[in-house]
């Protein structure tokens, strides 16, 4: 046991008798003494009030407004950012490929030879095997390649009027189409193609950003 | 939910009488359930962050945060007293503070008379008994701010909010030993302080 001085035990271990700490309370010496100390007895009964008051004291109101739960992110505003960032890369595969088809037809790898080269593959399957090559421009004479309707009518046509033409030797024949006036029709219809595709890259970049940048914090208040 | 009210007479916090349910509901992600027991308790962990740090503004946001912790963590509470499990959560907050404001210059604790708000005695009897608990509890707050900080949270955490020495040790991270000394130490100075209120002792 720890004494301060020789008649009275250390303080410390009066205040572990007054919260009746076990091994306090299983010093016999020190229960010994503050039984027949009078001064020791009365800073013990001072310290178990003291301890008692200190537990009595109330709780205090906060003096502003606390914010019980963190804040949420607005489901409505977050949804269509949702949508957005999901059918970004969609599109922009979708815009990517227009734009390359569009491009590529507009300068006539497709619009021309391309077309022609179905055209001329469909028409070796079609006509007679004892005609290895025509030799007049007749629209009626080999069959027309089906190339899904809106394309393929005039385009193939046009193709097909071309290396017929060059086929016979380079003379046109009296029935010929106009090769100028679908040539630019084409154009425009792969042009078209390749615009749509840009603006469906343009589109996607612009929500992205704009949902990137409009999205909200969604952390901790304040302090 | 209204507006606190520091002039509200404030008491010791008992727990809801649907309690359990209400933090079960609380765990498994009920926002308003979580709200009302924050509501509930929010006078008990202010009280604590403001007897432990002095200062109106930092045991707010010590309250403050140690709710946005107790909503990141409440799925990690295995039962007992709710009211500890925060109040325990509210003391590590309050004590983060308190090592960070003591790596910046010191600063002196406000002067408790400066607008602070009277506490009201839950078991006064009658208004002139309220008067006398209310300038005793003054005193027993004023009295534990003129104590060394070390003390001071020992003391707070162990006798004013029912911590034992493990828990204690735990949140000021130092060893048992310690802690019961500065308890021990803490309270014989507060006894020393308190020798002019001689109605605190009278039985």
């Amino acid at each position: 046991m720890t004494m301060s001085s020789p008649a009275h035990p250390d303080p410390e271990r009066l205040s572990a008798l007054a919260e009746a700490d076990a091994e306090a309370l299983g010093d016999r010496g020190l229960t010994d003494h503050v039984a027949g100390c009078a001064s020791c007895a009365v800073q013990v009964r001072d310290l178990t009030i003291l301890r008692s008051a200190l537990a009595e004291l109330p709780d205090r109101m906060p003096p502003r407004r606390l914010q019980y739960v963190p804040p949420v992110p607005q489901p409505a505003s977050r949804g269509w950012r949702v949508a957005v960032g999901r059918a970004f890369a969609p599109v922009v595969v979708a815009g990517m490929v227009l734009l390359l088809v569009g491009g590529v037809g507009a300068t006539g790898v497709l619009g021309s030879d391309g077309l022609a080269l179905f055209d001329r593959q469909a028409s070796s399957e079609g006509a007679p095997a004892a005609a290895p090559e025509y030799t007049t421009t007749d629209n009626s004479s080999p069959p027309s390649v089906d190339l899904g309707g809106a394309v393929a009518s005039p385009a193939a046509r046009a193709s097909d009027t071309e290396t017929m033409g060059s086929a016979a030797g380079g003379e046109k024949s009296p029935g010929a189409t106009d090769q100028g006036e679908l040539g630019a029709g084409d154009r425009t219809l792969w042009l078209a193609l390749a615009a749509l595709g840009l603006g469906l890259l343009v589109l996607a970049f612009v929500l992205r950003r704009v949902s990137a940048s409009g999205s909200s914090p969604t952390g901790r208040p304040a302090g | 939910m209204s507006d606190p009210d520091p002039s509200r007479p404030s008491t010791r916090t008992g727990p809801l009488a649907d309690e359990p349910a209400v933090v079960a509901a609380a765990a498994g992600g009920d926002r308003t359930a979580f709200a009302r027991l924050m509501e509930h308790y929010q006078g008990a962990c202010y009280g604590l962050a403001w007897r432990l740090l002095g200062d109106p503004d930092l045991a707010a946001d010590a309250t403050q945060d140690a709710f946005i912790h107790a909503y990141d963590h409440i799925q990690s509470y295995r039962g007992g007293a709710f009211r500890s499990w925060l109040l325990r959560i509210t003391a590590n907050a309050s004590y983060d503070i308190l090592r960070r404001a003591q790596r910046r210059p010191t600063t002196e604790l406000p002067d408790l008379e400066a607008g602070e708000p009277d506490i009201a005695d839950p078991h006064a009897a009658s208004p002139a008994m309220e008067s006398v608990r209310s300038e005793l509890y003054r005193a027993l707050d004023a009295a534990l701010r003129l104590l060394p900080e070390d003390q001071r949270t020992a003391v707070v955490l162990c006798d004013v909010y029912g911590m034992d020495y493990q828990e204690v040790a735990l949140t000021i991270q130092s060893p048992v030993g310690t802690v019961k000394s500065r308890i021990h130490r803490g309270r014989l100075r507060l006894r020393e302080l308190l020798a002019d209120q001689p109605e605190l002792f009278e039985d």
